[in-house]
């Protein structure tokens, strides 16, 4: 399982790095998409979208099976990865370059604090 | 020969408490697809345990989002309503489904799991196992997962008999990823449609219809799909019973539970509040919003 440590991870499966002035870079991990199988489909959010944290952002589809991504921080969309529209495969292929979702402009920079360092999410991973 | 699904069983029985939902052709209306968020948030709230869902949908074609967003889609959708086909959204995955009278839904809901219990490919194995045992049990036809190309929806657990898809499946989990472990709450939905007496021919065309207005293609093979009664005689209201009976019949075997109710009046008023989820334009309204 492919765990960059300059990374944090959420307890449901997403990546966040961070890019300065407030912004995270956002996806899923090697880990959840070896688990969902072959994306077909990727709904995300609109450039100008609120997000809160722990709510719901969108979804990806998998062997026919939707389903839905949560929010790690609270803020708004300021980039949406449109690539994934026609290429959704991208998420499968390269979780952490190609197949990022969403670039999110904090409002709680706090929610970070709340986020796993890679040792702490391999080690939940390896829990569950 | 049924494919033995002794795991699949012991799932089944491992879930003390089970909820069986009949509905009859009362409930064929569009509130029908929203039920099925109404009951999802349901169970995921613990108001209601683990779930199986017998019903009909109206005549329709049923798509999942990733069918219906973009404007040609929207337009597609506008059309087909004109040819007595109106589009329905669905949240689970996969592709275009036929419904109406001569096809019969299962649905599946299970609170999501606290701790590793299920993934996919069990999910959709607990599923299509009481729709086997019923078409085993009170038909004699054999059935097996398996996939079709060129049928509607393919995928690999399609349930198929002497090579025809007849049952189509997809799910959706709620509350984070599938298969995956989740602290908070939610749901999975399984759900599965079973061709019994539709006009085979008027449904595929109506399925490529569909796609070829959406998309310029023609996906679905005839040859590909079967109904039920290219095997079994009987009038289309016999049919409807025998495999409504046989259904209820082989869920009680599986899950132990006695009675067979309808929702209740709190998931139906939810169900109004989730209607706009399956009609088109409340996609294309988002798609606009920005």
């Amino acid at each position: 399982m492919n765990l960059p440590k300059e990374l944090r991870y959420s307890d449901e499966h997403e990546w966040v790095k961070e890019e300065g002035d407030n912004k995270v870079r956002i996806g899923i991990t090697d880990f959840a998409q070896d688990e969902l199988g072959d994306i077909v489909f990727v709904e995300l959010p609109e450039e100008g979208d609120e997000l809160e944290v722990d709510s719901p952002f969108g979804s990806v589809e998998s062997v026919k099976t939707v389903s839905e991504l949560y929010a790690p921080v609270s803020g708004k969309v300021v980039e949406v990865n449109e690539d994934l529209e026609d290429s959704p495969e991208n998420v499968n292929e390269a979780p952490y370059d190609s197949g990022w979702m969403i670039v999110v402009e904090m409002s709680q920079p706090s929610d970070l604090e709340k986020l796993m360092d890679a040792d702490k999410y391999q080690a939940m991973v390896s829990e569950d | 020969m049924m494919q033995p699904m002794e795991r699949e069983v012991n799932q089944y029985r491992a879930i003390g408490d089970w909820r069986i939902l009949c509905e009859g052709d009362e409930s064929s209306s569009p509130l029908s697809y929203a039920m099925e968020e109404s009951v999802g948030e349901a169970v995921a709230r613990g108001e209601a345990p683990a779930t199986l869902r017998i019903w009909r949908g109206p005549r329709a074609i049923v798509v999942s989002k990733k069918d219906i967003r973009t404007e040609q889609a929207q337009h597609a959708a506008a059309m087909m309503r004109q040819a007595d086909w109106p589009v329905f959204v669905r949240q689970s995955g996969g592709t275009a489904v036929p419904h109406g009278p001569g096809t019969l839904n299962l649905s599946l809901f299970l609170p999501r799991p606290q701790k590793d219990v299920w993934n996919i490919d069990e999910v959709y194995r607990m599923l299509g196992l009481p729709l086997m045992r019923m078409l085993r049990d009170t038909f004699g036809l054999d059935s097996y997962f398996g996939e079709v190309p060129g049928s509607f929806c393919d995928g690999r657990y399609n349930v198929v008999i002497r090579g025809k898809k007849v049952v189509g499946t997809s799910q959706v989990w709620k509350g984070g990823p599938a298969g995956l472990v989740s602290k908070r709450p939610g749901y999975i939905l399984a759900h599965a449609t079973l061709l019994t007496y539709i006009r085979r021919e008027e449904a595929v065309s109506a399925l490529n219809a569909f796609y070829e207005l959406a998309e310029g293609t023609k996906p679905v093979y005839t040859e590909t799909v079967a109904t039920l009664n290219s095997w079994v005689e009987g009038s289309a209201p016999s049919l409807d019973r025998r495999v409504t009976e046989g259904l209820v019949t082989a869920i009680r075997d599986l899950t132990g539970a006695d009675g067979v109710s309808r929702p209740s009046e709190r998931e139906r008023e939810a169900a109004r509040a989730f209607l706009e989820h399956c009609r088109p334009e409340y996609y294309l309204e988002r798609a606009q919003r920005v």
